[in-house]
């Protein structure tokens, strides 16, 4: 298990329910927090946790007052990409999303809902050789 | 020496019986066969000259006719110049006349006294290779002047100073609904609607920095019945007549640009329909898949399991909206 905060930014209760399923099946990590609403989350983000410890947000583009590109940038004076890893969550397969996606530091991928427990199983995987890059 | 065998079909008008035997020997000095036809009165040629139009390749003309006055005669020479090439022949040297006739579209003015058999003969030669070139020079002219009045798109000439039409073609005054004489007293600006006098103004400073001779713009005309029209405007600039001026050609591009406005309103309907696909309607979609997921999972409790398919009952009525929402979407770009 990763001894790091882990957040799922979801408005959706189903996707929110699965993701905390496949968290818990893969024992990604002990700290998994869940927020539907995005400006919680925001404020968590920035005022909730220590700069210096790296964080993981699962986040849910497509939701209602602050959308997850506009919290990525509120996100950006308070957090450095170098510790915060960003998987982008969204059920649309439009290339552009996922474009957009790939454009922005804080984001490491793109996760198609619904998330399958492999590509959960493979990122925790790339967390764990992340967070050990981290520390040398 | 080596006669010209060339048949010349030649009118002689002279009515000296001595003077014409003069210019028979003349002539055949210099060609073996020319075809000549001697009448002594003015009436007498017209009547001939009224029959036909191709009967000779050349008419020697004295000047001095019983029947006719010499101005008189003159105007009659100078309008059967422009089929036939006219030399006068006259006894009295007269500079002032002469180059009169001349002007006036004679080919040669000879005095009989000076007339020598080459002198006759290099005459008629250069009459007839001069005629041959101002005929295909009026047939090019004749050929462009088509061009611009027979195009089917419409086409005119302005002042590049006044803005004033100076020429206009057919298809113009078809489709602006203008005559001739309207467009002629007109300006640019007559057919520029008011609020567009600011572009006209614009262009034409351009006009005159660049030293650019091709234009091309798009812009709104009013026609006659005041209906506002765009059209695309390809100019040249030319000289017309001395004048500097630019030829125009207007191309009413209004029915196009309705059809283009048509196609990008459907363009845009067909994106919001694939952008619907990609975003609402694979998000209901994606929850259903995702709890067939959840309820693969064999910790379930039989309750949980209920709730969870009402979730897909809910989903599956969201897809069923979208979708008809797609429908209705697809059914706008069809009409």
């Amino acid at each position: 298990m990763l001894k790091l905060p882990v957040l799922v930014v979801e408005d959706d209760t189903i996707f929110t329910m699965l993701l905390k399923k496949l968290i818990h099946k893969s024992q990604l990590a002990e700290n998994t927090s869940t927020f539907t609403d995005p400006v919680e989350a925001r404020n968590h983000v920035c005022q909730g946790i220590d700069q210096q410890i790296p964080v993981v947000i699962f986040l849910d583009i497509n939701m209602p007052i602050l959308s997850g590109w506009q919290f990525l940038e509120e996100i950006k004076a308070y957090r450095n990409p170098s510790n915060t890893w960003v998987y982008i969550t969204s059920s649309s397969i439009d290339h552009s999303d996922q474009s957009q996606a790939s454009n922005n530091p804080f984001v490491i991928d793109y996760l198609e809902k619904p998330i399958s427990l492999e590509s959960i199983l493979t990122l925790k995987i790339n967390l764990q050789k992340k967070l050990k890059e981290l520390s040398s | 020496m080596r006669l010209d065998k060339t048949k010349y079909r030649i009118l002689v008008i002279e009515d000296n019986p001595g003077d014409y035997l003069l210019i028979d020997e003349y002539l055949h000095e210099y060609i073996s066969e020319p075809e000549l036809r001697h009448v002594q009165t003015y009436s007498q040629a017209e009547t001939l000259l009224g029959q036909t139009q191709d009967l000779f390749d050349l008419i020697l003309l004295d000047l001095s006719l019983p029947d006719i006055g010499k101005d008189q005669l003159l105007h009659v020479a100078q309008q059967v110049s422009q089929t036939v090439p006219v030399i006068i022949l006259t006894g009295y040297p007269d500079m002032d006349f002469a180059s009169n006739s001349l002007s006036m579209g004679v080919s040669d003015y000879l005095v009989k006294d000076k007339i020598t058999a080459l002198i006759l003969y290099k005459s008629i030669i250069y009459a007839l290779q001069r005629d041959k070139f101002l005929h295909s020079l009026r047939a090019s002219q004749k050929r462009y002047m088509e061009l611009f009045h027979l195009s089917p798109a419409p086409m005119w000439v302005y002042n590049l100073e006044t803005l004033d039409f100076l020429d206009v073609n057919d298809a113009a005054i078809h489709h602006y609904g203008y005559s001739e004489a309207e467009f002629l007293s007109m300006s640019l600006r007559n057919i520029r609607p008011a609020e567009d006098m600011v572009f006209l103004e614009q262009a034409m400073t351009k006009m005159k920095e660049t030293s650019n001779q091709r234009y091309k713009n798009i812009y709104r005309h009013i026609k006659k019945d005041g209906s506002i029209i765009k059209v695309e405007i390809i100019g040249n600039k030319i000289d017309f007549n001395g004048v500097p001026a630019e030829i125009v050609m207007a191309t009413d591009i209004t029915e196009k640009l309705v059809q283009l406005q048509a196609i990008e309103n459907q363009n845009k309907n067909l994106k919001e329909i694939a952008w619907m696909q990609s975003h609402v309607l694979r998000a209901p979609v994606a929850r259903i898949m995702g709890i067939i997921q959840l309820m693969q999972d064999d910790e379930m409790d039989h309750l949980e399991k209920e709730s969870l398919l009402k979730e897909v009952y809910q989903s599956a009525t969201e897809i069923d909206s979208v979708i008809k929402n797609i429908v209705d979407k697809s059914q706008a770009i069809r009409c």
